[in-house]
């Protein structure tokens, strides 16, 4: 009975949370520029009028291209297992933590050869940054994930990012929720490093390898990057936010979630994208947050 | 034991005989084809029989060479290396009969056929091998067979370079192992393994000297960077299924030899652990960053042997460390993360070898920058490639992800009571590895099998016969197997890991059954993403169904008229990151933009010669040749003054013997 309720709650996380999620960083931006918005819900009324539509393919493209999204998303409800969300994970052993990593780049390596299937040139612009910066976010997603998986005496995620009881002032740990923000903007497309807003500028990278889906595809492309933006952000959430109290730990995470969204809002209203070249500095400056966060931890 | 002497009869007798017949070309295949089949059926029941943990006899005949005995032996490690050589040896090999039947005599039938099965019973004699002057026969034998392998198509001269090239390596490398064992026996008194195992230490000096010669004579086989220099050179050069052979086990060898050497002479100090991890982490890095910047596709999979070998290497260190520091445990850890990715990477590299050449046949070159849009021409090919690929990026649900996996459980295991920060840091650099992998390999899979085709060869592009499939999809079937049942070939990986840290069994059962346990719920997650995908793919054709589902251009962004030329190409794809690390790579550019008011012409040129190749061998060349400039002199070519030396070296013995 016990895991039924959770795969039930899992189940809805996994559904509901990441347009909701999107919708509240849409609604933040809006308001920050003096806007109304769209309503909360609307990335989840674009994902259901996307799943019924048609779709057009391109005579270039192969089975490999209308794989991808379905793989990608598949990866990443596989990810969302090993996450307490709803306040345990339904599967996690010691060492999840490397699987979590690679199942996203499961998805990436997909997700890349959808876009050089194409054959266009912008998808192929877009695959070549995207997997060019991954090198870079690669090594601080782990060095932040040692420095954890030391403190908690475990490397499954369910242990390391337990909560810590109030924002935990310990230096290690801000310098690891750095690092880990900073791979979470870079991997799920978010300014600075990314605008998830442009499809047409030569400056986008995740958007610009999804140009050529529709119909079915994109919704499962969008409804994979919410849910992979939910659980980066629902890791960093349960790192600082201890359990409020009558809410249960599903319930603080929905409010650290929406508290996270608004945050990220706020970045992207307030600074532009990077230039591209800038992008590998920060990303290497991730990685040396993530590696001072670790000698912290381990004087 | 005759088991293991009937496989290597069976396949050298193959060998002869397909030389013998190969007048007719229907006789030879079947006579390749029964040798590789029985040698398969003989060594793999040996195989079977060891790692189920029962014991064999040892053999040991005389044999009229001082010093030598013919002497065999198997035990789990070397079980564990026999199955890797007979399977690769065996779909290399029925996929070699494919592959020169299809290239219409561009492959040289006889040498091909011939060196392979050579090389083939040579590598199972040598894992096989418990004596020194045994092992070097073999060794000699493996690496002259695999000269005529590289040499084969010797009518380029770029395959004669790269046959010389391979032929000095070898002979270092082989030297450095005459210097080793000469040192072992001397203190031993005898060339038996066993003897080794049972003679008194070594003083330290001798000790070092022993590490460093083995760490050359093996390393240099392997690939190790520096000692890498014939390798990209070599495997681009053979044939494929001998390149795929050569790749796939071959150079794991020198893996086979310093464990073995390692399970003779026992732990290693610390610090040499260290320097080992240390120096597979550097191979790995560079050998990935250099794969990535390729346009050949054969040698980006070169390279990228070479980073498998660190990544082997740098498992195999930790497996040291932890024989060092005291822990059985890590040093079975380690130890069994190093054989099992030895495992995959023989059967990932072949396989991706294998595709690599049914496109080379196919379109006629092995340029990325020619290919493209191959999918729809070879679709099975390419779908084996495309698991190739993914494998060797060590993606969950296929086997790279398992040994890698293992090591990472290493590196970062919080509880062992080791210096967490270099290990943090080592897993970071691997972390790095594998996200350069997939750099390396969705350019040679994305660039080569997807997008629209480059040139007009690869738009006639065919697939290949069945007799080349079949043992692509064998070797990609097994990839898959491992990754989503890894038990089987953790327990392979385990014994043999047990053996070279001699762990006892009750240790060995209860860490097999702990990591088995966890590796079984990662191949469930594997399954679990399989299966998902299955769902999504149903559910997508489903909602797909009552729609309207149309096809058209690729969508320009507004261009109208789009041409394969504006694709990415194979040096534009990695140019982030090569930019990046430019320093460390090293890419030459030379750009010719456009000038003038009505620019006719503009030219791009970009290449990444190896270092070590074309920097830092020839200042060592030329030192050595500055040094050597001195007793040069007495060699001058004056036959008067040789005959000279003669005779005063004639009345130095006579007037010392007075």
């Amino acid at each position: 009975m016990e895991t039924l309720k959770l795969v039930a709650s899992y189940l809805t996380i996994v559904l509901l949370v990441p347009p909701v999620m999107l919708g509240i960083i849409n609604k933040t931006k809006a308001a920050v520029a003096g806007r109304k918005g769209p309503p909360v819900l609307q990335p989840l009324h674009d994902t259901i009028k996307l799943l019924g539509k048609g779709a057009v393919y391109s005579e270039t493209t192969t089975w490999v291209f209308r794989l991808g999204p379905v793989v990608s998303l598949s990866a990443a409800i596989a990810a969302a297992c090993l996450v307490p969300l709803a306040g345990a994970p339904l599967v996690s052993f010691n060492g999840d933590a490397i699987l979590f990593a690679y199942l996203f780049a499961l998805g990436r390596f997909v997700t890349v050869a959808a876009a050089l299937d194409t054959g266009s040139s912008f998808e192929g612009m877009g695959a070549s940054r995207e997997v060019a910066f991954a090198s870079l976010a690669e090594p601080a997603l782990i060095l932040a994930f040692a420095s954890l998986a030391y403190r908690a005496g475990e490397l499954s995620l369910a242990r390391m990012f337990a909560p810590h009881g109030g924002p935990s002032a310990a230096a290690s740990t801000l310098l690891a929720l750095g690092s880990l923000f900073v791979v979470l903007l870079a991997e799920n497309s978010r300014i600075p490093i990314d605008d998830p807003n442009t499809h047409l500028e030569l400056t986008m990278i995740h958007e610009v390898m999804v140009l050529d889906h529709g119909g079915p595809d994109l919704a499962f492309i969008l409804h994979g990057a919410g849910l992979k933006l939910v659980l980066m952000t629902s890791l960093l959430v349960r790192l600082i936010l201890p359990e409020i109290p009558l809410l249960g730990a599903a319930g603080s995470l929905l409010i650290g979630l929406a508290a996270a969204a608004a945050a990220i809002g706020l970045v992207e209203s307030s600074m532009a994208r990077l230039r591209l070249v800038r992008v590998p500095q920060l990303l290497v400056a991730a990685i040396c947050a993530a590696a001072f966060g670790l000698i912290l931890t381990l004087r | 034991m005759t088991f293991l002497l009937a496989a290597v009869l069976s396949v050298s007798l193959a060998a002869v005989l397909s030389g013998l017949f190969s007048r007719s070309g229907a006789w030879a295949r079947a006579i390749v084809i029964a040798g590789l089949g029985a040698g398969g059926a003989f060594g793999g029941s040996l195989a079977w029989t060891v790692l189920h943990g029962r014991k064999v006899p040892e053999l040991a005949w005389a044999w009229p060479i001082p010093g030598a005995v013919f002497h065999l032996g198997v035990d789990s490690l070397s079980a564990c290396f026999l199955l890797l050589v007979l399977i690769v040896g065996c779909c290399a090999g029925i996929y070699g009969e494919g592959y020169i039947a299809a290239s219409r005599g561009h492959v040289p039938a006889v040498p091909a056929r011939f060196f392979f099965l050579v090389l083939v019973a040579a590598m199972a004699l040598l894992v096989g091998a418990r004596n020194a002057l045994l092992f070097m026969v073999a060794w000699e034998t493996m690496a002259l067979s695999a000269f005529g392998l590289v040499s084969c198509e010797h009518g380029r001269p770029e395959v004669r370079k790269a046959g010389l090239l391979y032929l000095l390596c070898a002979h270092v490398g082989s030297l450095c192992l005459l210097g080793l064992f000469a040192l072992l026996g001397r203190n031993a008194g005898s060339l038996e393994f066993a003897a080794f195992a049972t003679a008194p230490a070594l003083p330290a000096a001798e000790r070092a000297a022993v590490f460093l010669l083995a760490l050359i004579g093996f390393g240099m086989k392997a690939g190790f960077m520096p000692l890498h220099v014939w390798l990209q050179e070599a495997h681009p050069a053979a044939p494929s299924h001998a390149s795929a052979a050569m790749s796939g086990v071959m150079i794991e060898m020198g893996i086979y030899g310093l464990l073995r050497l390692l399970m003779i002479l026992g732990p290693v100090s610390k610090a040499a652990a260290l320097a080992l991890v240390a120096l597979g982490l550097i191979t790995a890095v560079f050998g990935i960053m250099f794969a990535m910047a390729q346009r050949d596709l054969k040698r980006l999979l070169a390279y990228s042997s070479i980073e498998n070998i660190g990544i082997i290497l740098a498992g195999g260190g930790l497996g040291c460390y932890g024989l060092a520091v005291g822990s059985p445990a890590l040093a079975l850890l380690g130890f069994s993360g190093a054989i099992l990715h030895t495992l995959n990477h023989g059967l990932f590299k072949s396989l991706l070898f294998l595709s690599a050449g049914a496109i080379y046949q196919a379109v006629g070159t092995r340029d990325i920058e020619a290919y493209g849009g191959l999918q729809k021409r070879m679709p099975w090919t390419c779908v084996l490639t495309a698991i190739g690929a993914a494998a060797i990026c060590g993606l969950p649900p296929l086997n790279g992800f398992i040994g890698e996996w293992l090591i990472y459980s290493w590196l970062l295991r919080p509880d062992a009571g080791h210096g967490m920060l270099w290990t943090s840091l080592a897993a970071a650099a691997l972390a790095a590895v594998g996200a350069f992998a997939v750099v390396a390999f969705t350019k040679g899979y994305g660039l080569t099998c997807l997008g629209q085709p480059r040139s007009e060869e690869a738009r006639r592009a065919r697939e290949p016969a069945w007799i080349m499939l079949g043992p692509m999809a064998f070797l990609a079937a097994l990839c898959v197997g491992i990754g989503v049942f890894p038990g089987p070939a953790l327990g392979v990986a385990f014994a043999a890991a047990g053996e070279v840290g001699r762990i006892e069994p009750a240790l060995l059962c209860a860490g097999l059954d702990q990591w088995s346990r966890l590796l079984g719920v990662v191949g469930l997650m594997g399954a679990g993403v399989c299966a998902l995908s299955a769902l999504f793919w149903l559910l997508r054709r489903s909602l797909l169904a009552r729609r309207r589902v149309a096809c058209g251009p690729t969508w320009g962004c507004g261009f109208t008229a789009p041409t394969p030329r504006m694709q990415y190409t194979g040096s534009s794809y990695p140019a982030p990151l090569a930019r990046v690390l430019a320093g460390l790579l090293g890419t030459r550019e030379e750009v010719h933009p456009p000038l003038g008011y009505w620019p006719a012409k503009v030219a791009f040129e970009s290449s990444t010669p190896d270092p070590a190749l074309e920097r830092w061998l020839p200042v060592l060349a030329a030192r050595l040749v500055d040094w050597l400039s001195v007793p040069r002199r007495l060699q001058h070519g004056r036959l008067q003054l040789y005959l000279l030396y003669v005779s005063a070296f004639l009345v130095v013995i006579l007037l010392w013997k007075l």
